[in-house]
């Protein structure tokens, strides 16, 4: 769907429906399934895929030094997200299995558990239904990069790689204090973490691995040998956190991390939608994501000011309104709106709008007809820096310059006594459209319930990254959906 | 740079034409629009599995009076002909490339409305029996 080469051959709103489904996610999810299974009938296959109702499960490996919390943090992953909790103990622990037995018994023998076991074992959990319905959570699996490289052979690539990093003096001194459940597997603290009820305390015994400080440093030293190995074969969706916080941090720093979505190659027309306050640069603002992206700028103003000149019927419709000052009513200016937006270049290039929805049902409106932004901004700049910008500005009127009495003031005295203020940038017209603009926007936050909120009270140039950093990445996913 | 496995899955998709099959996916989905487009994949597919069986009624989107109007429509005199170049426009439009290039009538630039049938239908079978034939 290359839309360069094959212009008007789609129809627009099949865009956004496209989007609103996340067709190309399911298609690419589906062909994904279909090549590394590469069944002899493919079509019995993805009918197979389709039904099994798993839309985009998580996919997850938290990994990290010994004592670094991944069983815990794991674990609480899985709680919220519900999905399988799997480690090698768990794939071990499994006693119906005969590659299980197979894989105590190199234990037994005090060897190690050959990679291609571990990724029998470990593909053969992950056919289960419970991880092919919920997703699953790896803990601490793959140790080495040759058990990465293997698992990927396989078809078995998480989505998520995070990794938790602490200072190894710091992991050897919460090592000492580790404490394992052998009932359910949690692991608790005796200074930080500790358990709540007096029952569990009693049964709380020293991890198998021990807590002294030389084992920990062996482990230590293995961990690190592999690190390096292991990051390099899973660059996509390597996150690292500091692990050296309180639990509830690093727990939230991940879920963050899991709810981020990689960029897809999805083709992406942006809409977006910039609303703040007069004078919080949304022109500016507007302007530069128009000529770097080469989207449409749409200003409502300047469209209704465009039909007035043209003297369109729409504009005639429009002029008594404008002439005495009055707002322009909802149904003209959708009309208006949907004339611009519905033309080629805004549909195949995305456009940028301000200056409008104004209220929740103008925004309500332009989603109805077929307009529905994918990127809402809100520009969030305190009123006194407004009428710092704004009432403070004059004009020359011989050249038409614009000074700003703080930030670019008249060069000359003689500049200076010849300027005046532009009449709308009086501080009583500037409270007022202030006022008109907070009546309403609480309603459009409420119906925009995705909308970015940017500190717009900064350089025009580090706004415009806040904008650009939420504009190319695709939109957090809610991970836990209400039910 | 394409390394082995790259070439194997290419080879794949092309054997089982899984690429046709999500284009003609994709084409019906930009038609209906379904509020479930899942639920209308589903139903796609196994439309096209029963037809795989019986080899009659490949989901497509033109059926015969589809056919017959874009005849019609370049035939508007109704001479009962239309000539090769016509014919070869008609068929890219209808994206069944794989139709025969050298129709009966051909040589005399002729093409009835029969023949002009029966090889868009032929080909339009073609183009939705998205599988591997073998």
């Amino acid at each position: 769907m290359d839309q360069t080469k094959k212009p008007l051959r789609i129809p627009p709103q099949f865009g956004t429906y496209a989007e609103k489904h996340g067709l190309f996610e399911l298609y690419k999810r589906l062909l994904e399934g279909v090549i590394i299974a590469k069944p002899q009938d493919p079509l019995e296959f993805l009918l197979e895929e389709l039904k099994k109702e798993n839309n985009d499960v998580p996919a997850i490996i938290i990994h990290g030094p010994p004592a670094s919390g991944k069983t815990t943090i794991a674990r609480m992953v899985c709680a919220k997200l519900r999905s399988a909790y799997i480690s090698q103990d768990t794939l071990l622990a499994d006693d119906v299995s005969s590659l299980a037995a197979r894989a105590k018994e190199h234990l037994k023998n005090n060897e190690v558990i050959p990679t291609s076991l571990w990724v029998e074992l470990l593909s053969t959990r992950l056919k289960l239904f419970d991880c092919i319905r919920k997703g699953w959570v790896l803990d601490g699996f793959p140790q080495t990069r040759e058990q990465a490289l293997a698992l990927q052979e396989v078809g078995i690539g998480p989505k998520h790689f995070v990794v938790l990093e602490a200072p190894d003096t710091v992991l050897i001194e919460r090592q000492m204090g580790k404490r394992v459940d052998p009932e359910t597997g949690d692991v608790y603290h005796t200074t930080f973490d500790y358990p709540a009820g007096s029952e569990i305390e009693r049964r709380l015994i020293e991890p198998a691995e021990g807590c002294g400080e030389e084992a920990t440093v062996t482990r230590l030293v293995v961990y690190h040998r592999h690190a390096h190995g292991l990051q390099s074969c899973n660059n996509k969706g390597y996150k690292a956190i500091n692990a050296d916080q309180p639990k509830a941090d690093v727990f939230s720093q991940v879920m963050t991390n899991l709810s981020s979505q990689k960029r897809s190659l999805a083709p992406h027309t942006p809409r977006i939608v910039l609303l703040g306050p007069t004078g919080s640069g949304k022109s500016v603002q507007a302007a530069l994501v128009a000529s770097k992206y080469n989207i449409v700028n749409v200003s409502s103003g300047q469209l209704v000011s465009e039909a007035i000149t043209n003297e369109s019927k729409i504009g005639e419709a429009i002029k008594p309104y404008v002439d005495r000052n009055m707002l322009v009513p909802d149904n003209l200016m959708i009309k208006i709106l949907d004339e611009r937006l519905a033309q080629l270049d805004c549909v195949t290039r995305g456009w940028v709008l301000r200056g409008f929805p104004r209220t929740r049902e103008q925004a309500e409106n332009l989603s109805k007809i077929g307009h529905e932004p994918n990127r809402v901004f809100f520009l969030d700049v305190p009123n006194d820096s407004v009428y710092e910008r704004l009432t403070l500005r004059s004009l020359d009127v011989v050249t038409g310059d614009q000074y700003h009495a703080l930030y670019n003031p008249p060069r000359t005295n003689r500049i200076k006594d010849r300027s005046v203020q532009h009449p709308k940038d009086a501080e009583e017209i500037v409270r007022n459209r202030l006022s008109q603009y907070y009546a309403y926007a609480e309603e459009i936050a409420d119906f925009y319930e995705d909308a970015h909120h940017i500190n717009a009270d900064q350089d025009p140039h580090t706004v415009f990254e806040c904008v650009e950093s939420m504009l190319v990445n695709p939109l957090p996913k809610r991970l836990v959906q209400q039910e | 740079m394409a390394v082995p496995r790259q070439e194997e899955a290419q080879e794949y998709l092309e054997k089982q034409r899984l690429m046709e099959l999500f284009d003609n996916i994709t084409a019906q989905l930009v038609f209906h629009r379904p509020d479930n487009p899942k639920a209308f994949m589903i139903d796609y597919m196994e439309k096209l599995k029963e037809a795989r069986t019986t080899q009659l009624d490949f989901p497509c989107l033109f059926d015969e009076s589809n056919i017959e109007s874009v005849f019609g429509m370049l035939d508007p005199t109704k001479k009962g002909f239309i000539t090769l170049d016509q014919y070869k426009q008609a068929i890219e439009t209808l994206g069944c490339g794989s139709a025969d290039p050298e129709p009966a009538g051909a040589d005399i630039d002729r093409i009835t409305q029969e023949s002009f049938t029966r090889e868009v239908k032929v080909a339009l079978k073609k183009a939705s029996a998205t599988f591997d034939q073998a």
